[in-house]
């Protein structure tokens, strides 16, 4: 249901200004919007406090720069509750923190990048290692060339061959995909030779580390793995530094940046007061059963100079107010899937608790399964966590739904029940009473639908008594329908199909004189919707065909175990699909057939003054 | 000859429809995946667009059963 809001004016002394809004903001209660002038007040944009949120605004610019900079750094500051450090102490140290950090963190930036540089040549340090042992060869020079292509190594291999024949050492290394590091080692004697070559055919010489880029090629090699020792500790040792000031001054950035944001909060509020030279008036709305308490607040914290008064409801439009979805705890997880449509206008009808009703009936009807419903409950079981718990107990009440119809369908699994365990319906087959299942499936909708025009028709009733008749009549009319077709497949006395024909040929033309002429296009749109419901049946049918379809590949394949795999998987399948498409379209009946009938978007959101906290907005 | 007509028309009303619903929702996909790109916010909107279009597939199911439940 949609909670009765209060729309209050609050007044007191403009010294009083402030310590109001931070004893709003301790209720969080209380939605506040631009006050009416009033009296001679108007909105005044006070220079001072204009400067403070600039201040404010500059120096929670740097705690959140030198908080993200710590966790960058491997020192993440936790978020912490208590008394805010004083503004200047604070806006001092995270400024001089956040110098300090951009200094830390260009360190990291530049020694991350000579690691990176260095770790490409790691699978050569053994080689190179061995290469430069006192006791190898020194009279064999050394290439390091990079190569961007097997063709190119093949290449330059069959080239260097003719040119220095077997006295060469030819040894690649793959550093990324697609590109090799090449270790040519020639005699000293061919290695003008080989230099002007390599030159002349444009190979590419393999990069060093900016920080060796200087150095020879011989003074560099053996410097690679001792500086990426260095470079490692250094690393460490500036994450140590970060840890250090996380420990020395984590504590008072979380608590300030949780005091600056609630500043800003409030002195984003005072914009919407009215003042003059002594009086402020701040207006907002708030759940009407808190107003009681919020005014005898007030009055104990700030003293009887702060008056709370409600305006009343013929003062204000229905849908300027926000709007708060409370319902019981069994419907509040609905909540969830009537949030992705707009929310409902205040003094509408809030759909949470029909949601919470028809969307795992109907989603029970189309599935049906024994074997699926208690899948889905395992699902459930397995979301039953603090973050998901909305969303488990969704899948709780539609594995509930699911299991129920299962029984009632005598499907496990499809007929694996009936063959394996003597399984047998209790109520109808869906694989043999399809066109049951199909009346089934849009009597439904008849229901759905005759609820939703009734719930139309009783919240019109004070607004529009034409169109609340309009609607009340065109629900007769679809029950009117249904009577009419019973009696024709006789399910009812053939005595009631004249009064039903002639109540029908009546109640049409007085909707179209409450309604106008486009009562007929909106009653011909009513009877699509509800045949829209046999998807329902259209879905509950696929499902068993494919779990038939799944049970009937054991044996199909020859090897009993290789059909029994098939089956499983073709169940496994199915059970997606089953999760997946059912919810869609029971959704989309929802929202676009059950929904057309009475729902009335545009209420805004409820977002009262209340204290920051790590992920809220603003 | 009923025989042979009954499961036709069956066919043909499933196989129009669903490719009616096909193109439907190509059509559909393809616009509702441009305006999630700039607003992502439109998500419910564009799944329910995207549904909207099934209805003739399933109106198309019913009346083939219905056609094979008359055959017999």
């Amino acid at each position: 249901m949609i909670i009765e809001m209060a729309r209050i004016r609050v007044l007191g002394p403009r010294r009083q200004l402030g310590d109001t809004l931070r004893a709003l903001q301790d209720r969080g209660i209380v939605h506040l919007i631009d006050a009416a002038p009033i009296g001679g007040m108007r909105h005044d944009l006070d220079p001072v406090a204009r400067r403070r949120r600039r201040h404010l605004k500059r120096a929670l610019d740097d705690i959140e720069r030198v908080i993200d900079g710590l966790g960058q750094l491997g020192a993440p500051v936790d978020d912490r509750t208590g008394p805010p450090p004083p503004e200047g102490k604070a806006a001092w140290l995270a400024a001089r923190l956040a110098a300090k950090l951009q200094e830390l963190r260009g360190r990291a930036r530049a020694l991350g990048d000579e690691r990176d540089a260095l770790r490409i040549y790691e699978p050569l340090f053994a080689e190179i290692d061995h290469l430069l042992r006192p006791e190898a060869n020194h009279r064999v020079a050394i290439f390091l060339l990079r190569l961007r292509s097997a063709a190119a190594l093949d290449a330059l291999h069959a080239a260097l061959a003719r040119v220095v024949g077997e006295t060469m050492e030819f040894r690649p290394y793959e550093l990324a995909p697609g590109e090799t590091a090449l270790l040519l080692l020639v005699p000293q004697t061919r290695a003008a030779e080989i230099e002007h070559q390599l030159t002349e055919a444009g190979v590419e010489r393999a990069p060093l580390p900016p920080a060796l880029a200087h150095s020879s090629l011989a003074d560099a090699l053996p410097q690679l793995r001792p500086r990426l020792a260095e470079v490692e500790r250094e690393l460490a040792a500036v994450r140590d530094d970060a840890l250090a000031l996380a420990r020395a001054h984590g504590d008072d950035l979380a608590r300030a940046r949780r005091g600056f944001h609630d500043a800003l909060l409030a002195l984003g509020a005072a914009d919407h007061a009215t003042t003059s030279a002594r009086a402020f008036a701040l207006e907002g709305w708030l759940p009407a059963c808190d107003r009681a308490g919020l005014a005898a607040q007030l009055a104990a914290q700030l003293g009887s100079e702060i008056s709370v008064e409600e305006i009343a409801r013929d003062q204000w439009r229905g849908d300027d107010a926000p709007v708060v979805l409370s319902n019981p705890p069994l419907f509040a997880p609905f909540e969830l899937l009537t949030s992705l449509l707009p929310l409902p206008r205040y003094g509408s009808i809030d759909p949470t608790p029909f949601v919470a009703v028809f969307f795992p009936l109907l989603f029970g009807v189309v599935v049906g399964d024994v074997g699926y419903g208690a899948a889905i409950a395992a699902i459930a079981l397995g979301l039953a966590g603090k973050r998901t718990r909305g969303l488990a107990c969704i899948a709780g009440a539609v594995a509930f739904y699911t299991l129920v119809f299962g029984v009632l369908y005598g499907e496990l699994f499809g007929d694996l029940g009936a063959r394996w365990l003597g399984m047998h319906a209790l109520w109808f087959d869906r694989r043999e009473a399809v066109l049951g299942f199909l009346v089934l499936a849009v009597a439904l909708g008849l229901v759905h639908l005759v609820l939703g025009l009734v719930i139309a028709a009783a919240r019109r009733w004070h607004r529009d008594h034409r169109e609340a008749i309009g609607r009340g009549i065109t629900a007769a009319m679809l029950v009117l329908i249904a009577c009419v077709l019973l009696v024709l497949f006789d399910r009812l006395p053939g005595v009631l199909l004249t009064p039903a024909m002639i109540a029908l040929l009546v109640a049409l033309p007085v909707v179209i004189v409450l309604e106008g002429a486009t009562a007929l296009l909106d009653f011909m749109t009513v009877v699509g919707h509800v045949l829209s419901y046999a998807r329902v049946m259209a879905l509950g049918t696929a499902s068993v065909m494919l779990a038939v379809v799944a049970n009937k590949m054991h044996g199909a394949f020859g090897s009993a175990a290789i059909g029994v795999a098939f089956a499983l998987v073709f169940h496994l399948v199915n059970f997606a699909i089953t999760l997946f498409s059912p919810t869609i379209h029971v959704m989309r009946l929802h929202y676009v057939e059950f929904f057309g009938t009475f729902f009335e978007p545009g209420g805004g959101p409820y977002q009262p003054l209340r204290h920051w906290s790590p992920g809220a907005t603003g | 000859m009923e025989a042979l007509w009954m499961p036709l028309a069956a066919a043909l009303a499933i196989a129009a429809t669903a490719l009616a619903t096909g193109w439907a929702q190509s059509k559909i996909g393809a616009s509702a995946a441009a305006a999630l790109a700039e607003k992502p916010e439109l998500r419910t909107t564009a799944v329910l667009m995207i549904a909207i279009p099934e209805t003739m597939v399933v109106l198309g199911f019913v009346v083939a059963v219905l056609i094979l439940l008359r055959n017999g």
